[in-house]
Formats: C-alpha cells, structure tokens, sequence
C-alpha cells in the first residue's frame, strides 16, 4: 500500500474551515494517508517544511488538496526550487474552483471536494517516478537556403560560436533579394548591402557554404539529425546537425494570356529593374518617355503587405523625382509596416491616386497605350460612383506569391507540415511563429510567409534566438514523460508515425541498438517496431489513442489515472 | 496483406444470440493493420455487444483476448485455456483464422467478426484498395506491375474495353479503367511492345481457385 | 419522464475544458453535480474506447471538451477526437442508444460559461432521454 501524505493548502485561509474540517473527517478514514497538514501558502519554506515531514514519515506520494493544479505547476515553476519530491509523484485535488466555487451550497462543495480528494488519492498510489534524461547537442546547425534569411541567421549564429552547414540550391547566394534596388524605409542599395553580408559569410571559419547543392535525405532527431547533402557535382557529404533552420524561400508566378502578355504590363520587379537603370530627370521605356504609371495591386495575394509596399516605394520615386503620374488601384492599402503610414501620407501629398476598387479594372489598348478602367468605389454614395479611365505608359502588375516548388518534396523529407496554400506551416500562428511542428526544426522567412525584408530580419533574428536558446547550454533536458511503445505488441502498422503531429516515431527496423525505455526487454534486444523518440515527443498521447494493437502507452497519463477520474476503477 | 471490415453489429449480434458467455479474439497482424480486429477494436466491439446485450435483458460475458496471429495453431493453443470457460469463440481474424480455430477446437462454435475482404494496399491512412487476387499464375511481368485481375472489373488480358472512357472504368465510375494504367505505365517505361504479346486466358480450371482446394506442399520442409 | 440525477463524464482536454471549468468556479457558476470531471493532455488522448466504456460502467452521457478546430495545442487532437467520436456515434446508433448521449464541444481558455451552459443542457437532454439502458447495475 502506498505511504501518501496531504498537504492541505488553505489558500491564504480563503477555504472556510468548516470546508475544510469535512475534508479532513473523510481523510481519517482513508488508510493509504499517512498525515495531513494544512499550509497557508507554498514558499520556499514551506518546501523546506515539507521535506522534512515527508523524509521523518517516510513518505514519497503527495496529495495537494487545495486549488487548480495550473495553479500549483505555474507556483512551483516560478518559485525555482527542487521541488521536495519528483514531479511526478504528486497530485492535486481541485476543491477550490471546481468543488467549493462551482457548488450551490457547502453541502453539495463538501461532496465534490470528498469524491476529488478520493481520486487524487487514488492516483496518487499509481503514481510512478518519472526520470529526466538530457541529450548533449552539438553546437552545429543546417541552414537550408541561402536567401537573406538563411544568411543573417548563419551570421548571428556563427558569431554566437556555432558551426552552420549553409545549403543553398542556386549558384548565387542572396534570393529573392537579388532583385531588389532599394529598400522603401532606408537610403540604401539592396545590393551593396546584400554584397557585404556575403562578404562577411564567406569570410567566416565557422560557415561552411554548399551550394549548389540540395537535402536529400534526413534521418534522426533534433539533437542527432543525420542529413545527406547532394551537390550538384554528385557528390554527397553526410553532417549530424543539433537542429536544422528551414529557409527556402518562395517563387512568384506572373499572370499570362491575352492583354497581360503585352510588353507594357510589367510586374513589380521588372519595374524595380527599370528604376534602378534610370537616370533622372524621366524614365524611359523601349526609347520613350514613360508619363503615367498605373499600379494593380490586390488582384493576388490579397493578405500579403509585400505588394503595397514596393508600389508605394516605387510611385514615390515616380511621381517625386521622375515627374511621372501614378495611379495605384487596389482594394485594401495596406501600410500596417514600419513608416508606411507616413510614406502613403507623403505620396498622397505629391499626387499619387489611389483607387478603391470591387470589380476587377479591364484593360484595352489604345494607340500603343493601356487603358485602364476602373471603378472607384472610394466614394460612399454608390451613385456618386463612376468610372474612371487612366491612358498609361506602363501597367505595373503584382505577380502571385507561391510555395517554391520543392517545398512539398521537402516536407515530406523533413517530415514538415504544410499549410493550406502550401508554404510551411508554424507551429503556432500566434506564439511560435518560427517553430515548426517538429522539435528542433526552424522556419523562417518566404518558405513560411512572404514579407518584407525588415519584417524577414526580425524574423530571421527570432531564429537566430531560439536556436541559441536550444544550444546554448549543451544539452537538451526532458522528463521522460512521453509515449512509449510496447515493441512486442507493435503490429508495424505505421498508424502512429502518420498520425503524430510532431513526427517523434519513426520505425526502426531491426537497428542495432533500438531499446531505450522499456525496462523489461534486455539492453541487446533487437526488434523492428515503431519508436517514439522522448526528446522529440510532446506527450500529447494523440498516438496512444489511434494505436490498433494497443501498444502505445504514455508514461505519465496511463490508462489507469483516466479510468480513475472517469470512477470506474471498481 | 489481407484486409476486412467489421461486420454489420445487426449481423454479429444474431449469430451470438444463443450464448451467455464467449471469447471475443482478435489478432495482432493484417486485420490489426487495417484496424478491423486488433485488440483496440476488441475491447470496443466488446464493450458495444456487452451494452447491446444489457439493453435487450440478455446480459452477455465477453472474454477477450488477441494472440499474436489467428492463423497458426500454436497461437490458436493460447486460447485453448479461455476457451473452456465460453460457450463460443468470435473471432476478429480473417477467414484464415477462424478457421485455425475451427480445426484446433473441434466441439466449439467460431463465428467471424469480420469480413475478409481483399488483398490490398494501404492508399493512405484510413483507405485501402485491392490488389491481388491470388489467383495462382502471376502476370505482373507482362502488365507492367498493375493487375489486371483485381483491378480490371472484367478481369481482361489483353486491352480494355470499350467502357474505358477518359481513363475511369464503366463499372465503378470513380475507380481508374487498369488497361489505362498499365498502358501508362509501359509507356513511360518505354514498354509498349510489351502489349503486342497476346496473354492467354487463364485456366482458373487448372491453376487457380476453379480446380478445387488448392495446396502447397514443400516436401523439403516437412517435418 | 423519469426524475433522476444523470450521471456525465466530462473530459476535459487541458488547453480548454480544464481551464474553462476552473473559469466556471471563479465566476461562481454551478457546474451540475453529477459531473466527473477527467483532466486529460488533450481531447486526442481520449480513446474511442473510454467514451464507450463510460457509457458501459454507468454514465448517462459524456461530453468531450476539446480545442476549437485549428486550434489544438498538438495540431490535431481535436480532429482526430471528433473522428473517433463519429466511430462511436455509428456503433452507438446500432446498438440502440441515443447518439445525443455523448457529444463533442468546442472551447476556448476562457470558456467557463458555455462549459457550465453545455454541462446543464445536457444534464436536461440526458434528463429527457432518461437513464442510459445498457449501463452495468441498472
């Protein structure tokens, strides 16, 4: 029979102590409890108090009978101290929130309170110790993608200490920056600035730079990652990279057919090319004076800011400098980044129109020139609305954001989620941006989202921080409270591996050395059966569930504790 | 490998209807796979007749057990001591099974769980579809890989016919017309020649199921 | 009509059944009596099996509270629970018993009211159905 001792927490004496008298009467009878005293609080001394009680009785299993146990797990993380037992060897008994405040009287709270403190108790004696272990972790990273992202990130990593493997597909480093003359919120050339970065990554000992060259395979965990890298000379080189950062990046695709074809529909970046080869006071285009410049935004990539943005940039210059008129229809102007506010402002004070539009604007050719038509819905009275028509030089035409085309293939390789539209999906949209659903991959940049290049900076910074918060202590510490799979009940159905959402399991087959939880199959045992890796599994015990032979259990949450709080032990 | 379904509750219901007491077995290998018989599916159908029972005023006992494998009599002599304390056995193998069941206990009732359904291969999680036949003389080699006999619904040899229509099958509308994916697939191997030989009719008389029961017999191995 | 107290297995998935019963007591509202609350990691850890064996060993219904959908801390819980749910709905409905007996319901945090509202709706459903007629003892 377990020793269980209680400690009665009195939440500052806010539990009436006739509540509190029932409690006690009803833990008289229970064999298993050794003592129960009542604290006011949990501090350090307390802890201190406690231990020394529980080390004079001999007792190991705690009950804290009190208020929600996310209120003792959150108390407990933030006071520091060892807590007085394993973690795992306590329980608590919710009588605060869902007894005593959620009842109509203290009659019926002091019924709920009995049947909580009697299954905690209950747990308690199933309760079983669970260890920690701690994996070392290489001060080592793969970056896949040498785009600006794979590149800043490489450059506050390698500056930090760690060694980064930098796989870039294409011959030239740099990406989709490449492309870009100017940034919209400094005086600075994209390229000048790019060349400097590659500079500085190429001078670096700690970066090793392969490209081209490609993933092709992927094997291991975070910590022991395996990963083959192909270059494009056929040669193959195997690092064991401690986690790995995603940043591939993203491909546009320009709209075809009919009057998009015509030489005077340019996309953004052919214009950003135009620019920078111009010499003020005009812009010419094919030997003539450009004079009117209508931008069409919003007919893709609708939520991306990106678009918004680099017209902005670019009719600044337009109508400033080069004397140009700029018209920008679109449906939403989005200038919720850094300073655009201010350069809509400015650009509306040198002249540039802005028209709301709802249905798509149509396009003809007259003399040489586009018409655009449009229909500004700016105004709210609908019969105050009419169409406008703009004769432009030049139409400026966005081109559609797309996942790159490797994404998928290597979201299978990786073992990666992917959104709905196909680019790699955080783990959390809100608070890990930049996880992946896999521990101790990264995402960054395009291959997650297309945004602007301070946006990809913050964001590349973002990483560049949680990878040095995973490596920097050497080691990676986990409570071995994960899912565990029975190797003799294993049925090799590939159920789990499919459907566990961090792909902690793979199959192993027959490997060398292939125990490592399971305390009844000797050291040597060799087996092919699913396998859960602990430092990689959240412990959410989706696969326990699913499992068709049942031989999933998850260490810290079995069976037994869910028949218990369902009342059906017996 | 084999898969099955689960056979209507209405259906299993009925065939235990005369028993107080049985052993429900499942069995750990293809029908755990295709999650039909594995001992998840077990205890619930388990717990669902149970409740079944209890709710027409015949309260049923149910023991449950799920060996490794149905269809070897050493796994089938697991259940040899449960089986004295049932008065019938329901089992969640495949017919295989039930019958390694049948011959090793020889005075019980064993009643099939499941349907036995095809051979197939999982599509993706959750979906399986059928693939061999068994139909005793392999003609993979000349198809280039893709069965003519589970997956044609005319079982033809030589071509499609003429309800093959924008590469789906005239039968089952949504499934893909075979003669379509075996000329795809030899074309892009660049075998195309390979259809210019005529395969000849099976003789399922002879070689297959038609000839009466079929066995195998390794003369080297008998003990 | 019979009068009679249903008995309800609530599990409580702990990004938001959890937390939305513990909202429920800080407003003060009355989570009906014959609740047994199950604290669960995720709605993704409960089995097909224990909706049904809830059913089997005396509850008269059970809710599931899990995330909203997209939602769920370990991405798919949620969706794989309401899968497992419809398997059961299926048995149920050849056995005989009220698919209505157990439902999934989507929370929040901070759901402590719709928990509570869920929990006595219920209550009345279960109250209307009657006692569950397949349960052990009865």
């Amino acid at each position: 029979m377990a020793r269980i001792g209680i400690f009665i927490d009195t939440l500052k004496g806010t539990l009436p102590s006739s509540f509190r008298e029932r409690i006690r009467t009803t833990l008289r009878d229970v064999p298993e409890v050794v003592f129960s005293v009542e604290e006011d609080e949990f501090t350090s001394e307390t802890f201190e108090r406690m231990l020394k009680l529980l080390e004079h009785e001999g007792v190991e299993r705690v009950v804290i009978v009190g208020g929600s146990p996310k209120l003792y797990e959150t108390t407990f993380q933030k006071l520091g101290f060892p807590l007085p037992f394993n973690p795992y060897l306590f329980t608590v008994a919710n009588i605060r929130e869902q007894a005593l405040w959620s009842s109509i009287d203290e009659r019926e709270a002091s019924e709920k309170a009995k049947n909580a403190v009697l299954k905690a108790i209950r747990i308690a004696s199933s309760l079983r110790p669970i260890e920690s272990q701690t994996l070392p972790l290489k001060p080592e990273v793969l970056i896949l993608g040498g785009g600006i992202s794979g590149i800043s990130i490489a450059l506050t990593l390698a500056r930090a200490g760690i060694y980064v493997f930098l796989v870039e597909r294409e011959r030239t480093l740099g990406g989709k920056v490449t492309e870009l003359w100017k940034f919209y919120n400094q005086e600075l050339e994209a390229k000048g600035w790019l060349e400097q970065k590659i500079l500085e990554l190429r001078q670096n000992p700690r970066i090793s730079l392969l490209a081209p060259a490609r993933l092709k395979y992927l094997r291991g965990h975070m910590g022991r990652f395996q990963a083959t890298i192909l270059t494009d000379k056929g040669e193959e080189t195997t690092i064991s990279p401690s986690a790995i950062v995603v940043a591939t990046g993203y491909r546009v695709e320009r709209k075809r057919g009919g009057i998009y074809d015509h030489k005077r529909m340019v996309t953004l970046s052919e214009m950003e090319k135009l620019l920078s080869e111009t010499n003020p006071p005009f812009p010419f285009f094919e030997g003539k004076r450009v004079e009117t410049v209508t931008y069409l935004l919003d007919d893709t990539n609708e939520d991306i800011k990106l678009d918004s943005i680099n017209a902005l940039k670019q009719s600044l210059l337009l109508q400033g400098s080069l004397k140009c008129q700029v018209a920008i229809l679109c449906k939403e102007f989005k200038v919720s980044s850094d300073r655009m506010e201010r350069l809509y402002r400015k650009a509306r004070e040198l002249g540039v129109l802005f028209f709301k539009y709802e249905e798509a604007p149509r396009f003809s050719l007259v003399n040489g020139q586009i018409q655009v038509e449009v229909k500004d819905t700016s105004i709210l009275r609908k019969e105050d609305q009419w169409s406008v028509s703009i004769l432009s030089d030049l139409v400026v035409l966005c081109e559609t954001f797309l996942p790159h085309q490797e994404t998928m293939e290597l979201s299978a390789l990786l073992r990666l989620h992917l959104g709905k539209r196909g680019f790699f999906m955080e783990d959390n949209p809100q608070l890990l941006r930049v996880r992946s659903n896999r521990r101790g991959i990264f995402i960054a940049g395009g291959c997650r989202f297309p945004q602007e290049i301070s946006e990809t900076l913050f964001e590349a910074n973002a990483v560049a921080q949680e990878v040095l918060a995973l490596l920097s202590k050497g080691a990676y510490t986990y409570d071995l409270s994960v899912a565990e799979v029975d190797p003799k009940k294993c049925a090799l159905c590939y159920t789990c591996p499919r459907v566990c959402p961090h792909s902690a399991i793979e199959v192993e087959k027959y490997a060398e050395k292939n125990v490592y939880l399971t305390h009844h199959v000797p050291e040597n045992t060799k087996w092919g059966a699913a396998k859960v890796d602990p430092a990689s599994c959240f412990g959410c015990g989706i696969c326990v569930g699913e499992c068709p032979a049942r031989a999933i259990t998850l260490r810290h949450y079995p069976d037994e504790f869910i028949y218990i709080q369902m009342g059906l032990d017996g | 490998m084999i898969k099955a379904e689960q056979k209507p509750m209405e259906e299993i219901l009925r065939s235990i209807d005369p028993y107080k007491k049985i052993l429900l077995s499942g069995c750990g290998a293809c029908v755990t796979v295709c999650h039909a018989g594995g001992e998840k599916e077990v205890l619930l159908l388990a717990s669902a007749l149970r409740m079944a029972r209890k709710k027409i005023g015949k309260p049923l006992e149910i023991l449950e057990a799920t060996p490794s494998r149905q269809c070897e009599p050493e796994y089938a002599q697991e259940l040899s001591e449960l089986s004295e304390k049932v008065e019938a056995i329901l089992s969640l193998a495949c017919g295989v099974g039930v019958q390694t069941l049948v011959r090793f206990f020889p005075k019980m009732p064993v009643l099939p769980g499941v349907n036995t359904t095809f051979l197939g291969e999982t599509l993706s999680h959750g979906i399986w579809e059928e693939r061999c036949q068994a139909c005793g003389n392999c003609i993979l080699e000349k198809t280039g890989g893709i069965c003519p006999i589970s997956r044609c619904a005319k079982q033809l040899l030589n071509g499609p016919c003429g309800g093959s229509s924008k590469g789906k099958c005239e039968i089952k509308k949504e499934a893909d017309c075979a003669w379509q994916l075996i000329y795809d697939r030899l074309s892009s191997l660049g075998q195309l020649y390979k259809l210019e030989e005529i395969i000849p009719a099976k003789r399922w008389g002879i070689e297959s199921r038609d000839s009466g029961l079929r066995r195998i017999i390794r003369e080297d191995l008998k003990i | 009509m019979v009068d009679f107290d249903p008995k309800i297995i609530a599990f409580c998935c702990d990004q938001s059944g959890y937390p939305s019963a513990d909202m429920a007591g800080s407003l003060r509202l009355n989570i009906p009596k014959n609740v047994e609350m199950v604290r669960v990691p995720c709605a993704g850890r409960v089995e097909a099996l224990y909706l049904l064996k809830a059913l089997e060993k005396g509850a008269d219904g059970v809710v599931l509270f899990a995330c909203y959908e997209e939602n769920c801390q370990y991405l798919r819980g949620n969706l794989r629970a309401r899968g497992r749910l419809s398997y059961i709905h299926r048995l149920m409905e050849k056995i005989g018993l009220e698919k209505e007996r157990i439902e999934i319901c989507y929370l929040a945090t901070n759901s402590g009211v719709k928990l509570v509202e869920t929990l006595q709706r219920k209550t009345e459903e279960l109250k209307r159905l009657g006692p569950n007629p397949c349960s052990e003892g009865k």
